[in-house]
């Protein structure tokens, strides 16, 4: 079964989302910090009438913190509602992507690709191993290496740092 | 007010209401029309019936003319004297269809001619008419002669009805009643149908008239006539309704005056509670004759007058219509008489036997005895059910799903019109109209948010009802006897509300029966009423609703939770010793925590609590306990009245903007730079705000939040040049200070919901958007509290001090120092006097000359007694001041007193509740407590007690305590005001007594375990323990339990001393009464000396025969 992923750039590395799981890609407008909270969560914003809670993904890898972010997009994603109807026909897994919106501070975005499942890969162990974890495999075009996130693994290692940050 | 005119449409209104609710009545009878289910009659009878009842008050005869006719034709069918036929339910549609299109043009209803639907119906009251000419005359022959008979017995003037026809017309029997009125005054005349009257008298209802005044009565208090009728139908049966004006001649008539209105109605209650029931004085509800007497005779009167125009048409039905015609015009003469409605359904007997052949009237009779029976023995219930038939409104149903996204548009439509009011701001002084357009927008913005808020609005009783049973069945269970009332049942809540909190107060309901309330048996032992009550209240208060849970079971005993918290390791030792009451009976509420010895089916599994306050807190309330051991548990639920959108205040922190729920804010502080060094304190780390007499912990939300803009430390307000803003904070009971960077607008705004990452976090209830299109986030005070765990800072005083402020409202407590109320008088010199209020029982006026002189002794006759009078200035050294005799003057009359004397003063000038500090060596005299300052002026206390010693020592000369060699007795004097305190000390020691004092039953229990003590005195009403409480501690400690124990209290007389005694008092007295106090005390050690050597003696004794 073929898929589609959505690549984007996130410092030097590409990596890519099932594109189902997109709703839409926003240039930030202002967020506002959660105090006291941990590093993944950069703030909340507005999306027309929503708040959306702000991941910084690079301290989700495990990388430096976004600083500058004024040029930075928005990949906003769907919630549990939005994706129940893919996930009824099977064309996405088991994911849960929760009831409220959470967007993704990444880059810039690059092109749509289509793949098939066998294309994927398992994660070169020359990867961090906290990544490794939120990956789910990796695709290689060419000579670059296109890192599929593994968004479930990734939404949970937020909340389980949300939650240890509250105790 | 309401006026009549709008009477008019609610009138219209509700009977269109209940016309449409007759119709898919109609058609489910129509479907099922020969097995009909009586309660759909009876719905549509009542809806007929009101439409009747009320249209009499407009004088609207048209409409009550069709509807009694309807009414009627429901009524034979109800009773089983008719079967509904297709034709009966197209008669009936087609009267209702009339009746809307009068309602629907109300003003002309009069003209709307009703006839066709009158006949149409009366054909099917008449079924004879259907079979005139042909039909009638295939009839049967000895049908006919039987008709003829019965025709015949009926035109010989009616003297003699034969049984069968006396049974089958009972509808049509018309009865006439009286007034029992006074005599002189014409008794008004009511008819009744036969076979009405009949059940009343069956079901022993009480006829009674009552004339009511619609302005007077109804409009000015806010009812209308149809609130009326709704209370008269729901007690009981409406017979006749009508206008008391004769000059009547249309709606214009009944708009201006005073319209008196007279019901006849049937009642089960007593002519006693119908004033209160209905609203009407009692001299306008008079008793209606029904004596047997009055009946026959009445119904002899009425008989003639009915055969009279029927007997010639009797015979030829044909004849009739041409009669009701007659009947009708004649009716439509502005005088409304049921009378002639009455005639206007015509007889039906002889018809009725024609048209069924013999067998099935028999028939027919049998079944009718079936429903009789059927319908005597539940027919008030039957009532009270329809009548909520009637009274609930038509609604439209909407779905919950539709209502919210009305709501979550509400709430987009409040940010946009935030976001259009800060970008048009700038634009009003240049714009022309721009200011009154957007105002407008806001002012509908505004309303339409209240209006759909409202939808959501339930009341509380959606989930107060069901817990009658809940208690009831669970105090079964647990075989208790306990009560539940409940009050505020209309408070009204937001739906989601209503729903999320019946598990907690479910919860709640059950704790309390099964942990509060106590065993019956045990409850009497210990001094209260058998039967427990659990209070369920429901009020507003300052933009929130209270929920309060009230028992008057066993308490909560702290000690105990905190050692079972301990137990199971939700608290340290440590921590438990730091802890408070309250914070001690907060730990119910935290999880796992259990303190039901036995799990029950009922309550005690260990959770339950916790979720209680989880819930309540979701809903953006909270919880609080108050419980006092033995005496009951209190435990507070306070709500939002919505969820969706609250008023909240905009702060500014670390350059970063947060909204405050307003609800949550007590005041705002704002200290000027030169001030923070004396108004905030650093202790233990912790910040406290000195604010007027109260230490508040003080809380820098940049710390809580842990937000450093780096520039400086936070401990350093104190050197701050920036003046420190402080919002004042309550959450709970407690209080603290929240300190902020800047304060900038209220605002209204929309909750949403914290994403789920936040969750976690305590500081934060919900997230909103501003109206500049930002995120903000909702400040939690419960939560910030608990981040910053405020119970470590200077406890104890912080307690005492919110404690005193709660006292205060109860007007004991001030500042931690005791209130107390004082008199404060004058003797017609400069000096002012003070006595304390609760000593004096009274103060009489009276003119100087009535005081009569015996020697050098002053006598006023009081109450058949002889008041012995005290002048202040014989004793006290005071200037003397002049009395002439016609003078006015004042008697304080003390409370308690063995012999009556009384205090001469001049003029009483008020009561001041104040700390008394006083001061007893300045000013010191025999007969002086000593002097003190209040409201800027030197005021005296006199003693007195000791006064009256002073004055009639022989009176009092055999009493004073022979200080006998023997042991000193040592006696502990436990009491709260130190005034008391020390007069107390004072009489005791001069007595001969050691004293011992304590300030509360706590200290009182650790002196008394420390020591042997001879006797207590111990006040009743005292912080921290009060009496009641230490003297159940006292009498369930093996060693104290034989201890002698006065009370005493100035509440002497309202508490019942046989309560006193079974709680374990051994004597009961009233403050500040010397003589007696000493007395008593002095005979409650010798007996309790006597005793115990009684039971040594006894015991040796014992141990001797033992030994033998």
């Amino acid at each position: 079964m073929s898929r589609q992923i959505a690549t984007f750039l996130l410092g030097d590395s590409k990596l890519g989302i099932d594109i189902l799981l997109i709703k839409e890609v926003y240039r930030h407008m202002s967020i506002t910090p959660i105090p006291d909270s941990p590093a993944h969560l950069k703030g909340l914003m507005n999306l027309r009438g929503r708040v959306v809670t702000v991941i910084d993904l690079n301290i989700c890898l495990n990388r430096a913190a976004s600083e500058d972010i004024a040029t930075s997009r928005l990949l906003v994603l769907k919630t549990d509602d939005d994706i129940e109807r893919y996930k009824r026909s099977g064309m996405v897994g088991n994911i849960s992507l929760g009831n409220d919106i959470v967007g993704l501070l990444i880059d810039q975005m690059d092109d749509v690709i289509t793949i098939e499942n066998s294309d994927i890969f398992p994660a070169p162990p020359n990867l961090d191993e906290a990544e490794e974890a939120l990956i789910e495999g990796v695709i290689k075009k060419g000579r670059q290496l296109i890192i599929i996130l593994d968004v479930n693994a990734m939404l949970d290692k937020i909340m389980l740092a949300c939650e240890s940050n509250g105790q | 007010m309401m006026d009549q005119d709008e009477l008019i449409k609610v009138f219209v209104e509700e009977s269109i209401q209940h016309l449409e609710s007759i119709e898919p009545d109609l058609l489910e009878m129509e479907k099922s029309i020969d097995n009909i289910d009586s309660k759909i009659i009876n719905g549509i009878f009542r809806a007929v019936h009101s439409i009747k009842g009320a249209s009499g008050f407009f004088g609207l005869q048209n409409i009550g003319n069709l509807s009694h006719v309807m009414e009627n034709l429901l009524s034979l069918l109800r009773e089983g004297n008719i079967k509904a036929s297709p034709e009966f339910i197209d008669a009936l549609f087609s009267g209702i269809d009339a009746l809307r299109a009068m309602f629907d043009d109300i003003g002309n209803s009069e003209n709307f001619n009703i006839q066709p639907e009158i006949d149409r119906l009366t054909t099917i009251l008449n079924p004879s008419e259907e079979m005139s000419g042909d039909v009638l005359e295939q009839q049967d022959s000895n049908l006919e002669s039987n008709y003829d008979n019965i025709a015949q017995d009926y035109s010989n003037a009616g003297q003699k009805i034969s049984n069968v026809s006396f049974r089958s017309t009972k509808e049509e029997q018309i009865i006439t009643v009286k007034e029992k009125t006074p005599t002189g005054q014409e008794p008004r005349t009511f008819d009744v149908a036969k076979n009405e009257l009949d059940k009343f008298v069956r079901n022993r209802l009480c006829l009674y008239t009552i004339t009511v005044y619609l302005k007077k009565d109804l409009t000015q208090k806010g009812k209308t006539p149809l609130d009326l009728i709704n209370s008269i139908v729901s007690n009981g049966d409406l017979i006749e309704s009508r206008l008391d004006i004769d000059m009547i001649q249309g709606l214009s008539d009944c708009l201006d005056n005073e319209i008196k209105f007279v019901f006849a109605f049937a009642t089960f209650l007593e002519e006693e509670s119908l004033p209160n029931v209905l609203g009407i004085p009692k001299e306008r509800i008079i008793p209606i004759d029904i004596d047997a007497d009055n009946q026959v005779e009445n119904f002899e009167q009425t008989k003639q007058e009915k055969i009279e125009p029927n007997n010639p048409n009797e015979i030829k039905p044909g004849l009739k219509i041409s009669q009701t015609k007659d009947v009708t015009e004649e009716s439509k003469k502005p005088k409304p008489q049921i009378k002639k409605q009455q005639q206007f359904t015509p007889p039906i007997e002889p018809e009725l036997k024609i048209s069924k052949p013999k067998d099935v009237t028999e028939e027919s009779n049998q079944q009718l005895e079936i429903t009789k029976q059927q319908q005597s023995t539940p027919p008030i219930e039957f009532e009270f059910k329809n009548t909520n038939t009637i009274q609930t409104e038509e609604k439209i149903k909407v779905g919950v799903n539709f209502l919210n996204d009305l709501v979550n548009l509400a709430g987009e439509m409040v940010l946009g019109r935030n976001q259009l009011n800060q970008i048009a701001m700038p634009l009003i002084k240049d714009t022309p109209g721009l200011n009154s357009a957007i105002q407008h927008i806001s002012r509908i913005t505004t309303e339409m948010q209240e209006k759909i808020m409202q939808m959501r609005m339930q009341p509380v009783s959606m989930i107060f009802g069901k817990f009658q049973r809940i208690v009831r069945d669970l105090a079964k269970q647990l075989n208790k006897e306990i009560r539940l009332v409940t009050y505020g049942e209309d408070v009204e809540l937001d739906k989601s509300i209503i729903e999320a909190l019946s598990d907690p107060l479910t919860h709640l309901i059950r704790n309390s029966v099964d942990h509060g309330i106590e065993q019956a048996d045990y409850r009497e032992k210990s001094g209260k009423p058998r039967q427990g009550t659990i209070q369920l209240k429901a009020y507003h208060q300052a933009g929130h609703v209270y929920i309060d849970i009230i028992d008057d079971g066993s308490g909560i005993n702290c000690k105990f939770v905190g050692e079972k918290a301990v137990e199971k390791e939700i608290i340290t030792k440590e921590q438990m010793s730091e802890m408070g009451e309250k914070e001690l009976m907060m730990l119910i509420f935290k999880p796992g925590f259990s303190t039901a010895k036995q799990v029950s089916a009922v309550s005690g599994r260990g959770v339950g609590m916790d979720v209680v306050m989880t819930n309540i807190k979701q809903l953006g309330g909270t919880v609080d306990i108050n419980s006092t051991l033995y005496e009951g548990t209190t435990i507070s639920l306070v709500l939002p009245l919505t969820l969706a959108i609250v008023s909240g205040l905009v702060i500014q922190t670390g350059g970063q903007c947060f909204i405050l729920p307003q609800a949550n804010i007590d005041e705002l502080v704002l200290i000027d730079p030169d001030e923070i060094k004396n108004r905030i304190e650093l202790v233990q780390k912790s910040l406290i705000l000195r604010l007027r007499n109260m230490l508040l912990p003080l809380i820098s939300l940049k710390d809580v939040l842990n937000i450093n803009d780096n520039k400086k430390e936070t401990i350093d307000i104190s050197s701050s040049t920036e003046p420190a803003r402080i919002i004042v904070i309550k959450h709970g009971t407690s209080q603290f200070g929240l300190l902020v960077d800047a304060v900038e607008n209220i605002e209204e705004i929309v909750v949403k919901p914290l994403p789920r990452y936040l969750k976690s976090q305590k500081c934060f209830s919900g997230a909103s958007i501003m109206g500049n299109g930002s995120v903000s986030l909702i400040l939690d005070a419960a939560g910030i509290f608990e981040k910053a765990k405020l119970h470590h800072i200077d406890l104890e005083k912080y307690r005492r001090k919110s404690k005193a402020e709660i006292k205060h409202k109860t007007d004991t407590k001030h500042d931690g120092k005791d209130l107390q109320t004082l008199l404060l008088f004058n003797n017609n010199t400069p000096e002012r006097f003070a006595l304390p209020l609760e000593l004096i029982s009274r103060i009489e006026r009276i003119k100087a000359s009535t005081i009569e002189m015996i020697k050098d002794q002053q006598y006023l006759q009081y109450q058949g007694a002889k008041l012995r009078l005290v002048f202040l200035e014989d004793y006290l050294p005071i200037t003397r001041p002049e009395r002439l005799p016609d003078q006015t003057i004042g008697v304080i009359v003390p409370k308690q007193m063995k012999y009556p004397m009384g205090i001469i003063i001049h003029n009483v000038e008020g009561t001041i509740n104040a700390v008394v500090d006083i001061d007893t060596k300045s000013i010191a005299a025999p007969g002086l407590f000593g002097s003190a300052i209040l409201e800027n002026r030197i005021t005296l206390l006199p003693d007195m007690y000791r006064l009256f010693e002073l004055a009639a020592p022989e009176w009092y000369r055999n009493k004073s305590i022979s200080k006998s060699n023997s042991d000193l007795k040592k006696v502990l004097i436990v009491e709260d005001t130190p005034f008391f305190r020390m007069v107390e000390r004072d009489y005791l020691t001069s007595a001969g007594y050691d004293v011992l004092e304590a300030e509360n039953g706590k200290q009182a229990l650790e002196i008394l375990y420390e020591q042997k003590v001879d006797g207590v005195i111990l006040d009743i009403v005292m912080p921290e323990m009060d009496g009641w409480q230490t003297i159940r501690a006292i009498r369930s400690d093996i060693r104290l339990k034989d201890l002698p124990v006065m009370a005493v209290t100035s509440l002497a007389e309202d508490i019942d001393p046989q309560k006193g005694f079974k709680a374990g008092f051994t004597q009961w007295e009233a403050k500040l009464n010397k003589e007696r106090l000493l007395d008593k005390l002095s005979k409650m050690l010798e007996d309790n000396r006597v005793d115990r050597k009684n039971k040594l003696d006894h015991e040796m004794k014992y141990q001797k025969e033992v030994a033998l």
